[in-house]
């Protein structure tokens, strides 16, 4: 019997790579000479040949569909559990670790992904049923009329007809298609739809279960209305439109739930009207007018007037505060808060001709970064000095855009409670960037808001405590720019005072039950 | 230290990864092109669930036969295999494609199996004898050691006793061992992908085969000549 503890052992681990193929050829070769005339060296290979042949006869294991769904099922379960536990364990682990967001981003995906598999392999007797509505969950969750859509048809086409376009005839033609299918047909379209598609549809179906049971027949019953109306067609495209339009209002989510709460139709179309004006008449900036606008202000905190109006005002202003930044981000800071507290000052000392000459210069340098349009447009606002303030605070918020990776780490650090970060958690992704965004920038500045008229915005500051040039800008209808926060008075109520936009969220339909 | 991919699967065994370390680009471009099943994970990557049902039925049956045979336990050969597609899936975002794919899955299929059979160690659970891939429950080996029994005269063995006997020589053979040869068996591995899989150099898998397959020899060698069965299951363990 071979033993590899023998001098021989060398020989048999050459020709197991014989046979394995493993030797180099000019060993192949030695072999090959020594197994022409060596009749033990060639017995000893035959046995091993034999034996390595009969591990064919090791059975192979076969499994069914079963296996493989039953597999799919279990990565979308550990993935969501893995969601879940992330997010449960968040605050408390990214002490000892960076969690990107990015791999928040991909578990979500898991989910979608994984989710979408099973779910609509087998989609269910409610989802085909309903699946008009669930495909078209937020246009028919805006708390919807055939009345209202057949006003919002006639009074307000003007606003809508932008966005009655191919892709909207697309998506009509779809809702029509199925609206007339029967569940078999509805089967076979949900089991050909590509994997995003049955994702999305998915998470627009766990919403429709999981929302409270008269809210669901609330959308059956408009859904029905829609279908059977003799302007059932057009019904149906003024609804979609309607989303679109909404989908592209600046306010997002407080646009469409202030809207969902207005108490009659009349009321609805008037601040339609309201908003679109609104967002019409904003004025904005070009990156170009941005890039020039950050370079005024760099440029002004270089200019020996202009610091010197800046010492005194911040010495006014601080009391207390933090010590002024050592770092560009500071000067930034303090040269653009010193910019809304000159403003404020020309606006007060109309006799002190040294402040009137300072802002008539600074203002024209800020103005003269600007695109005669833009220029022309401001002109027209009824207060261009607010306005050319807020372009300003705009193009040095944008000036701070975060790379992903500063965003990634500046959110596994402590900068934000967990409380916020679970809020975080709980927003659609671009919106928890942009939340992020805001948040980050915050921090960029100290912990202050870039603009002292922010300041304003906080519950806990008293009117006493405000400096020169803190102003209540959203007082006076200033710039709406940044993300709701909780306290923000905007934010906390509707504008005709009534509740339900108190947690910074809009009122959507019925919790859960 | 074990490293997948050039992660430490072992101190990390929920975590298969991809190695982003001393990957070129040239490496990636050769195995995109070469290995369709490395461009269908890179499609599972981008979140392409087709891909990813594809990748399981190309994998699944040979993955539950390579981990029956390890194991010796159907059920666990199963439950094993979702473990190690779970990984997969896990890992997918990570995945650079810096060897061929099969060796990529191996590598955590033999992650996989080598911390269950710790596991089943410690609980003085193991057993290295293996059933029959296709049954669940049963072993065939004390009727394999029944019907092949050194009582019985010299024949010639039929398949299903062959196929018996065959399980008898697997058995005998430490988890390396076993591990080496299923792949370079069933899977045709060479040294070198072996070697990648179970983080040994090429040449100790060429020494580790050569034992291997001089104990499965010892053991079958007797039953195909002379249908007698050996007297001792005690085989070289140096491994």
């Amino acid at each position: 019997m071979p033993d590899p503890h023998q001098p021989d052992a060398e020989l048999r681990e050459e020709l197991v790579a014989y046979l394995d193929g493993e030797l180099p050829p000019e060993e192949a070769r030695a072999v090959e000479a020594r197994l022409s005339r060596d009749e033990r060296y060639r017995r000893e290979m035959q046995g091993f040949d034999r034996a390595w042949s009969a591990l064919e006869e090791l059975p192979q294991a076969t499994v069914d569909d079963t296996f493989t769904k039953t597999t799919i099922e279990m990565v979308a379960v550990a993935a969501e559990k893995d969601l879940a536990e992330q997010t449960q364990t968040l605050p408390f682990v990214r002490r000892k670790r960076t969690l990107w967001i990015a791999a928040i981003a991909t578990v979500a995906a898991t989910l979608g992904f994984a989710l979408a598999r099973i779910a609509l392999d087998r989609p269910d007797r409610v989802l085909l049923a309903n699946l008009p509505i669930v495909q078209q969950l937020d246009a028919y969750g805006q708390n919807l009329s055939p009345e209202f859509l057949t006003a919002l048809d006639t009074q307000a086409n003007d606003i809508l007809e932008p966005y009655r376009d191919e892709e909207l005839e697309r998506q009509l033609e779809t809702l029509i298609a199925i609206n007339a299918e029967s569940s078999s047909e509805r089967r076979e379209r949900v089991e050909k739809m590509s994997d995003g598609e049955k994702a999305a549809l998915r998470a627009n179906y766990v919403r429709f279960r999981e929302s409270a049971p008269a809210y669901r027949d609330q959308l059956v019953e408009l859904h029905a209305q829609l279908r059977d109306a003799e302007n059932s067609e057009q019904l149906q495209r003024t609804m979609l439109a309607y989303w679109a339009w909404l989908q592209e209002r600046r306010n997002g989510g407080a646009d469409q739930a202030d809207l969902r709460s207005a108490q009659s139709v009349d009321e609805r179309l008037e601040r339609i009207r309201d908003i679109d004006r609104g967002q019409n008449r904003r004025v904005s900036l070009s990156p170009d007018e941005a890039d020039k606008l950050r370079a005024v202000v760099k440029s002004l905190a270089e200019d020996r007037e202009f610091r010197e109006f800046t010492k005194r005002a911040l010495a006014n202003r601080q009391r207390g505060s933090k010590p002024d930044g050592r770092d560009d981000r500071s000067r930034n800071r303090n040269t653009a808060g010193a910019i809304v507290m000159l403003h404020w000052a020309a606006r007060q000392q109309p006799d002190d001709a040294n402040v009137q000459a300072l802002w008539s210069k600074v203002h024209s340098a800020l103005l003269n970064a600007l695109l005669p349009d833009t220029q022309a447009s401001i002109a027209r606002e009824d207060q261009p000095g607010h306005v050319l303030l807020r372009l300003t605070g705009e193009a040095m918020m944008e000036g701070y855009r975060p790379a992903e990776e500063e965003l990634e780490a500046f959110f596994a650090s402590d900068e934000i409670d967990a409380k916020r970060m679970q809020e975080l958690l709980a927003m659609p992704r671009e919106e928890m960037l942009r939340q992020l965004r805001w948040d980050y920038r915050r921090h960029q500045f100290g912990g202050e808001e870039p603009w002292p008229w922010r300041d304003g915005r906080r519950e806990d500051r008293r009117e006493d405590r405000r400096g020169p040039g803190e102003h209540r800008f959203e007082d006076r209808g200033g710039p709406p720019d940044g993300p709701p926060r909780p306290g923000d008075r905007r934010f906390d109520r509707s504008r005709d005072g009534r509740p339900g936009l108190r947690d910074g969220r809009p009122p959507g339909p019925p919790p859960p039950e | 230290m074990k490293r997948v991919n050039g992660v430490n699967l072992k101190s990390r065994p929920h975590r298969p990864e991809t190695n982003r370390v001393a990957i070129t680009d040239s490496t990636i471009q050769h195995y995109t092109h070469a290995d369709p099943d490395v461009r269908l994970m890179l499609r599972v990557r981008d979140d392409d669930a087709a891909a990813f049902e594809e990748l399981m039925l190309r994998y699944q049956n040979r993955m539950v036969s390579l981990l029956s045979h390890l194991v010796g336990k159907r059920d666990m050969a199963e439950d094993l295999t979702q473990d190690v597609f779970l990984r997969v899936y896990r890992a997918r975002k990570r995945y650079v494609p810096g060897s061929k794919f099969s060796t990529w899955l191996f590598t955590i299929a033999n992650n996989v199996a080598s911390n269950a059979l710790r596991g089943l160690s410690r609980r003085h659970e193991v057993d290295l004898r293996p059933s029959n891939p296709n049954e669940s429950g049963g072993n065939p080996l004390e009727a394999a050691a029944v019907a092949a029994s050194g009582l019985m005269p010299t024949r010639q063995l039929d398949k299903a006793e062959l196929r018996q006997v065959v399980q008898l020589a697997i058995a005998t053979l430490n988890e390396r061992q076993r591990m080496a040869v299923l792949l370079a068996k069933f899977e045709h591995l060479s040294y070198a992908e072996i070697a990648e899989i179970m983080e040994m150099t090429p040449q100790a898998i060429k020494s580790l085969l050569s034992r291997a397959r001089t104990n499965l020899r010892e053991v079958i060698e007797p039953y195909m000549e002379q249908g007698t069965r050996v007297t001792s299951l005690t085989v070289e363990d140096e491994d």
